[in-house]
This record gives C-alpha cells, sequence and structure tokens, in this order.
C-alpha cells in the first residue's frame, strides 16, 4: 500500500462519484411520483356501498371509535353510509377483517394528509371512491 | 457728536442680510458649477471610444454582471451535482429545474433578522463579510477569457494586461483567510475563532503548493502574465506536460477554497458553522457566495494555467471555449469535493507539504528537463 495504493483508492472514489452522477436518482419526486406500495399495505379504506350490510361489525371492532354509521343514509337496499376519522384511525385493519360482505378494503394509498381536520373525516362520498383530483405541475398531470 | 442711531443701523441689516444671502447663494453656485463640472470631465472621458469599451467590458460582459450570472449558475450547478453525487435530486420546485432556488433563498436570507453578537465589534462586523465578497470578485479581472473581449488586456485598449497578473491573483486570494480569521475574531464567539484560525491554517498550509504547481506553466510561457500563459498555449495545453501539476493545483486550490474534504474550517460536525457561526442575514449569503465566487476563480485559473484558457475549438469564440472547459472543470471540483470526509488540521498541513509540495516541484523540474533534452518541444511549449 503505502502512497500508490491511496492514490489508487483515490481514483478508485472518484470513478465511482463520477458514475455516481449519471445515474437516475433514487429518491422519488414525491408529491407527484409515488413509490409503489405493496398490495397489502394498510392505507385508506375503500367502502363498496353494494356489498354493505349495515351490520356496524366494523364500528364495533374499531378500537379507536374512528368510524361512524349513518343507517339512514341508504343507496342500495341495506346498505348504510360510513364516516371515517382519520385523525383518530391507527389503521389497525380489524374493521376490515371484521367486515364478512367484502365491503370494506385498506387501499395502498397513505398520503391522505390535508389543510383541515374536517376534511380528514372522509364522508361517504370520499370513501367509497379513490378519485381525486390529479396533481399538475408544468402541464404534466400526475396520478 | 452723532448718537448712536438704531433705526439707522436697522435700515442697514437689511443690506447686510442680503449679502450674506448673496454670499450662501456663492457658494451653493461654486459647489453646483464644481459637481457639473466634475460630472462633465467623467462624461468625456468615458465617452473616449477605449474607455467606453472598457466600461462595457468591466461592467457587463466579462465584468461584474457576468460573473454574477455566473455565481447564480454556479451555485445552482453545485448543488444538482451534490445532489446527483448523493442520489438525490437538487433543487426541483422553483422554476426550471430549480433554477430559481438560489434566488428564493437569497431573498429568505436577506429578508431574515441580522443578528449582531453582544461581544462582536460591530463596525468590522458589518463591514468584513462585503469586503471578502469585493476582494474574491476583483481578482476576476485578471482572468483572459478572449483574446479581445477581457477586462485587462484588450490589444489596442487604454488597460493593458499587467506583466505580473497571477502573481497579483494570489496576492488578492491571500486576504482571504485573513478576512476569516478577523470575521472569527470580531464575532466574540470561540467557534468563530476556532474556525478562523483553522482558515489561517488552510491558506498557511495550501498556498505554497498552489504557488508552486502555478510556476510550472509560467516558467513554460516564460512569463507570469494570465494572458501570455494562455496565449503561449495554442500548440499544446499545459496539462499534457503538467499533469501533476494539475492534480496539485486542484487539490490546494480545494483546500484553500475550505469545501469539503478540507472543510475543517467550517465543520459543522465539531465547530458549529467555523468562522461563520455568527453571521446571519445578509452576512451570510455575501460570504456564502464569496465562497462560490473562489471555487469558481480557482475553476478559472486551472482553464487558463493548465487548459489552454481561450484556445480551443477554432470555430468558437474564445469566451465560449473558456467556458466550456471552465463548466468541465468546476465539474471535476465538485466532484472532488463531494466525494472525500473531512481531513483533521495536521492532515491537511501533512498532505500539502509533505505531498503536494515534493510532487508539484517534480513535475516542474521533469519538464525542465524535457524542453531542454527532446528537441522540438520548446516551440510547441512557448506557443510556436
Amino acid at each position: 500500500m503505502g502512497f500508490v495504493g491511496n492514490l489508487g483508492d483515490i481514483f478508485r472514489i472518484l470513478k465511482h462519484v463520477f458514475r455516481q452522477v449519471f445515474r437516475r436518482p433514487f429518491t422519488y419526486f414525491y408529491p407527484f411520483e409515488d413509490r409503489p406500495y405493496p398490495e397489502a399495505t394498510r392505507g385508506r379504506h375503500i367502502h363498496i356501498r353494494e356489498k354493505c350490510t349495515a351490520c356496524a361489525q366494523c364500528v364495533r371492532a374499531c378500537p379507536v371509535a374512528a368510524i361512524r354509521i349513518d343507517k339512514e343514509d341508504k343507496k342500495f337496499e341495506k346498505d348504510c353510509a360510513l364516516y371515517f376519522d382519520y385523525t383518530r384511525c391507527i389503521f389497525c385493519g380489524d374493521c376490515v377483517s371484521a367486515c364478512r360482505f367484502e365491503a370494506l378494503f385498506h387501499t395502498p394509498i397513505v398520503d391522505i394528509s390535508e389543510g383541515d381536520r374536517e376534511d380528514l373525516v372522509y364522508g361517504p362520498d370520499k370513501i367509497t371512491t379513490l378519485d381525486r383530483d390529479p396533481l399538475e405541475w408544468r402541464g404534466r398531470r400526475f396520478r | 457728536m452723532q448718537q448712536f442711531d438704531f433705526y439707522l443701523w436697522l435700515s442697514g441689516l437689511w443690506d447686510w442680510i442680503w449679502g450674506v444671502l448673496l454670499w450662501f447663494w456663492g457658494i451653493l453656485k461654486w459647489f453646483v458649477i464644481w459637481i457639473l463640472d466634475v460630472i462633465d470631465g467623467i462624461w468625456a472621458l468615458v465617452a473616449l471610444p477605449e474607455n467606453f469599451m472598457f466600461l462595457v467590458r468591466a461592467i457587463l460582459m466579462p465584468g461584474l454582471i457576468f460573473v454574477l450570472f455566473a455565481l447564480i449558475f454556479t451555485v445552482w450547478y453545485t448543488r444538482k451535482i451534490w445532489a446527483r453525487v448523493q442520489d438525490r435530486r437538487g433543487p426541483t420546485h422553483v422554476g426550471k429545474y430549480g433554477g430559481y432556488q438560489l434566488f428564493a433563498d437569497a431573498i429568505k436570507l436577506m429578508a431574515k433578522e441580522t443578528i449582531i453578537p453582544l461581544k462582536a465589534k460591530r463596525w468590522m462586523y458589518r463591514i468584513l463579510p462585503s469586503l471578502l465578497l469585493v476582494i474574491v470578485l476583483l481578482t476576476f479581472a485578471f482572468i483572459p477569457w478572449d483574446p479581445y473581449w477581457n477586462i485587462l488586456g484588450a490589444p489596442g485598449s487604454a488597460f493593458p494586461d499587467l506583466s505580473v497578473s497571477l502573481v497579483l491573483i494570489f496576492a488578492l486570494l491571500t486576504a482571504v483567510p485573513v478576512f476569516s480569521l478577523l470575521i472569527g475574531w470580531v464575532s466574540g464567539s470561540k467557534y468563530s475563532l476556532i474556525g478562523g484560525f483553522r482558515a489561517a491554517n488552510n491558506q498557511f498550509a495550501s498556498e505554497i503548493p498552489m504557488v508552486i504547481s502555478s510556476v510550472g506553466p509560467a516558467m513554460l510561457a516564460g512569463s507570469l502574465s494570465m494572458f501570455s500563459i494562455v496565449a503561449a498555449q495554442t500548440s499544446i495545453w499545459y496539462v499534457v506536460l503538467l499533469p501533476v501539476n494539475f492534480a496539485t493545483f486542484l487539490v490546494a486550490s480545494i483546500a484553500s477554497v475550505g469545501t469539503f474534504p478540507f472543510d475543517a474550517p467550517v465543520a459543522d460536525s465539531e465547530i458549529i458553522f467555523g468562522w461563520r457561526t455568527e453571521l446571519s442575514g445578509i452576512y451570510f449569503t455575501v460570504v456564502y457566495f464569496a465562497e462560490f465566487a473562489e471555487q469558481m476563480l480557482y475553476s478559472a485559473l486551472m482553464v487558463a494555467l493548465f487548459f489552454g484558457g481561450f484556445n480551443g475549438l477554432p470555430f468558437l469564440p474564445g469566451i465560449v471555449n473558456f467556458l466550456i472547459k471552465w463548466l468541465v472543470i468546476y465539474f471535476l471540483f465538485t466532484l472532488v469535493t463531494s466525494s472525500f470526509y473531512r481531513l483533521r488540521q495536521d492532515q491537511i498541513v501533512h498532505l500539502c507539504w509533505k505531498y503536494l509540495l515534493p510532487l508539484s516541484v517534480l513535475n516542474v523540474v521533469l519538464v525542465m528537463f524535457a524542453v531542454v533534452y527532446i528537441p522540438g518541444l520548446l516551440p510547441l511549449v512557448i506557443g510556436g
């Protein structure tokens, strides 16, 4: 080793760094570009009202009382409206496993931050669908 | 005997007041005429074609405005390269590819409160950061950007190139660690004082190898003028003959700037931010710009001394050649600064004095022998 060996190390480091510069960045372009989450991610819920029977087992199972049920709001024969309070939800998945009619699922969407606390209570209009306004940035539409 | 006639005296008072007013008016008129004469004289000087073009060159194109725009670009460029080395994206949101990020940062920094510590010496503390920037920007006057279109040394202009501009650049840049030490001293904080002494130590270590490395090109060109050194590299760039000198100059200049492998003066994990600890707001902005200006300056010096300056592709203007090489050398500079970990104080001195200094001398001596014993090399070296 000694001087020549150190010099070789220095040039190896420089070569590596030089290659690194022209590689694609490892980070995602976050609010516009999201990383792919696995299917089993416990993100926000989706409520499928066609299959719901208003049995309220999800409300019983919720350990933090984040779900409110409104049995009067019927769209189909025997469904109900669910209000998810994401200021309380701990994403434990008990409500999903309590649902025996395959009407409640987690989605892999985890970025649910809002400007107001009230917006984090997902009413029947938001919890039944995955649609949202696409983000736009310099003419490109993301998600 | 005539008594003192009060009313007569009173009537004379108006004359007296009128005289005083005329006297003041005379002073005012004289002052205004003097100012106008001075302005006339300046205009008469400026309106001379060579003086006017000198002003245009000194202020607009290779001068102040150009250097400031290059500075803005350089900050963005550095941040992008650093980000790419670290697998990040760098600034993206403000402007196209984050190009306006610096403006956002500068506005933010200028809007911040300027806190002057209680123990600081206020007058010095206020004036030193700007002096640092001024002295770094001053050295850009001696960079030969173009065969014609540079600040000093355009053929036929009233301001010829200095025959010792290389020495003068080093003389001006020696003041930079003095300012660092002074800022560290007048800040009245132990961290800034330690940082100031470390900056002085960096310069102490790096200056001799840097000057000795630049002796090689100066000796081959037979001149200490930057313009002549560049003009002598028409046939062969000196990096071909002096590659070791280029490497030692690069390392020594990084040590002199005090960026990453040699960032002991501003080591954030040891002494909070070194000699810049107490600087805030606009003072920090100015010092930040001065650091980048110094990096730009050393890259430009390397281009001029080793990479042939404005010599290059013949169909391009000289300044474009210079700028292309400048970007490449700056990229190399940033690559080296972003690759290595911090050295200790004694390690910096050890490296600079025990390795860089003998290597640069060795290369100069080897080239001397080559010029003497290889026939046909001498006319190539002095530019044919």
